[in-house]
């Protein structure tokens, strides 16, 4: 069920958000200094980023800690004011109209619960309804309809805090979907959880996305939560954009690098030379030989394939077997959260 | 907590505790900033009774035989030691057993009580420090302090302060202890703040209280915390009556240094029974 | 998702005035079912300012008066203070937890919610031990009001319920002034709002026996004077050429109101990071 005119249900155009941090040295000195001299830096954590998010889509929002997912979050939902640019949510400023844009979303906060401590969930929820001006109609039925799907029944006599982190985020999650609001934003959500609650939850948000046409964007560290939930990945490193697509072309737009392992029939230790010449007119190519019996070949897929590459070495290094390492996805986002990862571009390559 | 965790074995028994003090003297330190603001709190009512009694004291040599110079000096100087022991002290412990990381505490091999006492020293140096800087800056700036008539009487005066300190955190301490038993902080430490000031002579020179409160005073160890510190220093204390009023604190303390362990085991085995 | 649903607006006065008191009574229910802490706050809430009262008897108990002013006049000034004050804390007190809000980025849930952030944080504690400090208020008043030369007339009555009023709301409106530093200055402790929330103290007493310094203090700066001398005048029919800025009190109440506004609009910016 997606909206008919096809407009972006979020957009961000120039989206920039700079913070200004004192910089002083420490103890008395620095602090009496500071007073009279004050200095400050600014750090950008959100550098003129452009988003277009249509209704229905299921985005993750994927980037190494600092790079400015949560800022980026803060803009959208209307926490943050930015610096510069633009964003839209439904058509309104997020920031400007904080109270109608509240109507538009629900915010799951990891680790954090919005729910009342001290008093029945079920009463929460309730306040919930009248906060966000539901009728009893409306209320009773998507109340209901959460509670059977999330399986509440059995927490709603419970206070807040009484609850484990497992049961309150499922009670989190319900408590900011009780206005049916389009979008949905999950901060960090399944920290903590074990297995069999994260699984639960991605049912949930897949059901809820698939059925109802909820937007949902999505940070997370789990990669099980992405991979499971999102077809759509944006990946943010140092308040850049640096990826934009679907999550299958990660892949092709990252994976380039692949290995090449050879097993070899007779202990050859001088392979590697053979290897090399053998290869010596490819680019982007290197040679290993961590034993006797093996090799190993690092290339850039996008250059050259690994049947070209076989056939070059065929005749000069007797191999007996071969295997192919390609980067899942899952490696590729571990390789940007530990910084590792490579944005070269060559010609051949992308999206 | 790591006040505790830090305290490392020490040769000698009371090494512990002195790491502990140093290290709360270095937390306090850290949070100087609100340690001034404090005690500046404390000196509002200076302020404000300094005041009064300017105008009370208009067409009048003494009240309740002291003059405005010794009024005022009574306030200053029982405001001053009334700061050294600040409200972090209980406020701290009450915490502690809220959350109940004081079972941390009960399995170390340390003297709870003791380490209270520790940590009140840690925070009364530096909070100490500002207060009766303070109040002697104000003392001499604004108003003509008297100092003590003799070396002997100051000497009298500062172990009678010493010895009120340890009065006031062992009370603290018992009253911090119903926590156990109510888990609320905010209503004990307002009733241990109140009850301290009064009975203490700090809100106002003992004399000038009721009858029947005045012989409460007399009974209770509070006085000993301001009001007999603060007399001696004022002079008039012959030698003998001096040594009887310290030897009153003293008494006062080995009882309450007694009290206080026996009632943390009781404390210790109510946490027990209702399984902590 | 349905799309017949009339489309939900900025909630209206009526509603936010609901929800006030749907939150505050949450609020009070909480606080109400921890029943042991419930009686300590009262307890613990009274006997400091029924300490506040020995203290005042006291000071009496030699002088007949001061400055022109009984000590039941004086009692009066207190009631004065203590009846707002704790309505305030039953009402109004979340803003002392805005220090922890901020904090924690607790705060950022108050702002995804369709409501004002204010309304949410003032409603954010109810504190019971204000029951204590209206109660004694009340018997104060009632005690003082006989013992002094107060004619009551029907204006006068009005008079007090307005006063009692605009007093509660300033009380009120500084309870966020002085709490909302933490936008500012957002370390975990800070005695700052407690020091300029304890000053009401100066106003219990008659502006008559302060320097300068001070009388503008609590006129000027932070108008305490409005909720206890000014309107005593009025109501004691004092010989005083202030007497009329009794009448003004509702006036004082609507600045300090608008500049707290003011500076919580402000205060809001910055935590959203406006102009950087």
């Amino acid at each position: 069920m997606t909206d008919v005119s096809n407009e972006p249900i979020i957009r961000a155009t120039g989206l920039t958000k700079r913070f200004k941090r004192a910089s002083r040295s420490s103890g008395l000195r620095g602090a009496v200094v500071h007073l009279f001299k004050p200095h400050y830096t600014t750090m950008t954590a959100v550098d003129n980023i452009d988003l277009s998010i249509q209704p229905g889509e299921s985005v993750a929002y994927v980037g190494p800690n600092g790079a400015g997912k949560s800022t980026t979050v803060k803009l959208l939902t209307g926490i943050l004011v930015p610096s510069e640019g633009e964003v839209e949510v439904r058509g309104i400023s997020p920031w400007r109209h904080r109270i109608e844009n509240a109507f538009n979303m629900g915010v799951v906060f990891g680790q954090r619960t919005q729910l009342w401590w001290d008093i029945p969930v079920q009463e929460s929820f309730r306040l919930l309804g009248d906060i966000y001006q539901l009728d009893t109609v409306t209320f009773s039925r998507t109340f209901d309809n959460l509670v059977e799907v999330l399986d509440l029944q059995p927490l709603l006599n419970v206070p807040a805090r009484q609850l484990s982190l497992g049961q309150r985020m499922r009670c989190d999650l319900a408590a900011s979907l009780v206005h049916s609001p389009p979008i949905l934003y999950l901060d960090e959500p399944s920290i903590g959880l074990d297995v069999a609650v994260k699984a639960r939850f991605r049912e949930f948000i897949r059901a809820m996305h698939r059925e109802r046409g909820l937007t949902v964007m999505l940070t997370s560290h789990d990669l099980g939560d992405i991979e499971e939930l999102c077809d759509r990945m944006i990946m943010i490193d140092k308040g850049r954009i640096v990826y934009d697509g679907a999550l299958s072309e990660i892949t092709n737009r990252f994976g380039w690098e692949r290995t090449l392992n050879l097993t070899l029939s007779d202990p050859t230790p001088k392979a590697s030379i053979d290897a090399a010449d053998a290869l010596s007119r490819r680019t982007g190519v290197t040679v290993d030989q961590p034993s006797d019996t093996a090799l190993t070949i690092t290339y850039d897929g996008r250059i050259v394939t690994s049947g070209e590459l076989i056939r070059d070495l065929a005749t000069r290094v007797p191999m007996t077997d071969i295997s192919i390492e390609e980067p899942t996805a899952e490696s590729i986002i571990r390789n940007l959260y530990e910084g590792t990862l490579r944005f070269d571009d060559v010609h051949g390559g992308e999206a | 907590m790591s006040q505790v965790a830090a305290a490392g074995k020490g040769r000698h028994p009371a090494q512990r505790y002195i790491a502990i003090a140093r290290i709360a003297l270095q937390q306090t330190l850290a949070y100087r900033g609100t340690a001034v603001f404090t005690v500046l709190i404390l000196f509002l009512w200076i302020g404000i009774l300094f005041s009064f009694w300017g105008s009370a004291y208009e067409g009048r040599e003494r009240i309740a035989g002291y003059s405005l110079d010794e009024m005022r000096t009574y306030i200053l100087l029982a405001y001053a030691i009334n700061a050294l022991v600040g409200w972090r002290v209980g406020s701290g412990m009450m915490a502690r057993i809220r959350t109940g990381e004081i079972v941390i505490d009960m399995i170390r091999p340390l003297n709870y009580r003791t380490t209270q006492l520790a940590i009140a020293v840690g925070n009364g140096i530096v909070e100490g420090f500002i207060s009766f800087g303070i109040a002697i800056g104000l003392g001499l700036l604004f108003f003509d302090i008297e100092p003590p008539e003799s070396s002997l009487v100051s000497m009298v005066f500062i172990i009678s302060v010493l010895l009120g300190f340890v009065t006031k955190v062992l009370v603290i301490f018992l009253i911090s202890l119903l926590t156990f038993w109510t888990l609320q902080g905010v209503g004990l430490m307002w009733a241990q703040q109140s009850v301290i000031a009064i009975l203490s002579g700090t809100l106002v020179p003992l004399a000038l209280l009721p009858g029947w409160l005045r012989v409460i005073t007399e009974i209770l160890p509070l006085r000993g915390i301001v009001a007999t510190p603060v007399s001696i220093y004022l002079g008039g204390t012959s030698g003998l009556a001096m040594l009887g009023f310290l030897g009153l604190q003293v008494g006062w303390l080995a009882l309450l240094w007694w009290f206080t362990d026996k009632a943390w085991i009781r404390a210790f085995r109510a946490v027990e029974i209702q399984g902590g | 998702m349905p799309a017949d649903r009339h489309a939900p607006s900025r909630p209206s006065i009526g509603l936010l005035i609901r929800f006030y008191v749907r939150l505050q009574l949450l609020q009070l229910r909480t606080a109400i079912e921890y029943n042991t802490d419930f009686w300590i706050g009262i307890v613990g809430s009274a006997l400091m300012h029924v300490s506040g009262l020995v203290f005042i008897s006291a000071l009496f108990s030699q002088i007949p008066e001061v400055e022109g002013w009984t000590v039941w006049e004086i009692a009066l000034l207190y009631a004065l203070a203590l009846i707002p004050k704790g309505v305030t804390e039953l009402l109004c007190d979340g803003p002392w937890a805005l220090r922890a809000l901020v904090n924690s980025g607790e705060f950022d849930r108050l702002l995804v919610r369709p409501l004002p952030p204010s309304l949410q944080t003032a409603t954010r504690i109810a504190s019971l031990h204000g029951l204590g400090q209206l109660g004694l208020g009340i018997v104060v008043f009632s005690m003082a009001s006989s013992r002094v030369e107060l004619d009551w007339t029907i204006w006068k009555a009005l008079f007090l319920a307005m006063i009692l009023t605009s007093s509660a709301i300033m009380i009120g409106a500084i309870n966020f002034l002085v709490n909302m530093i933490a936008f500012w200055e957002p370390s975990a402790q800070s005695a700052i709002p407690t020091l300029f929330s304890t000053m009401i103290d100066f106003a219990k007493f008659p502006l008559d026996i302060y320097n300068v310094l001070i009388r503008g203090l609590i006129t000027v700066v932070i108008p305490y004077a409005f909720i206890t001398y000014f309107p005593a005048l009025v109501l004691l029919d004092k010989d005083s050429s202030m007497k009329w800025l009794g009448y003004c009190s509702p006036l004082a109440t609507a600045i300090v109101v608008a500049v707290t506004s003011f500076l919580w609009r402000i205060g809001i910016n910055r935590y959203q990071g406006v102009g950087h």
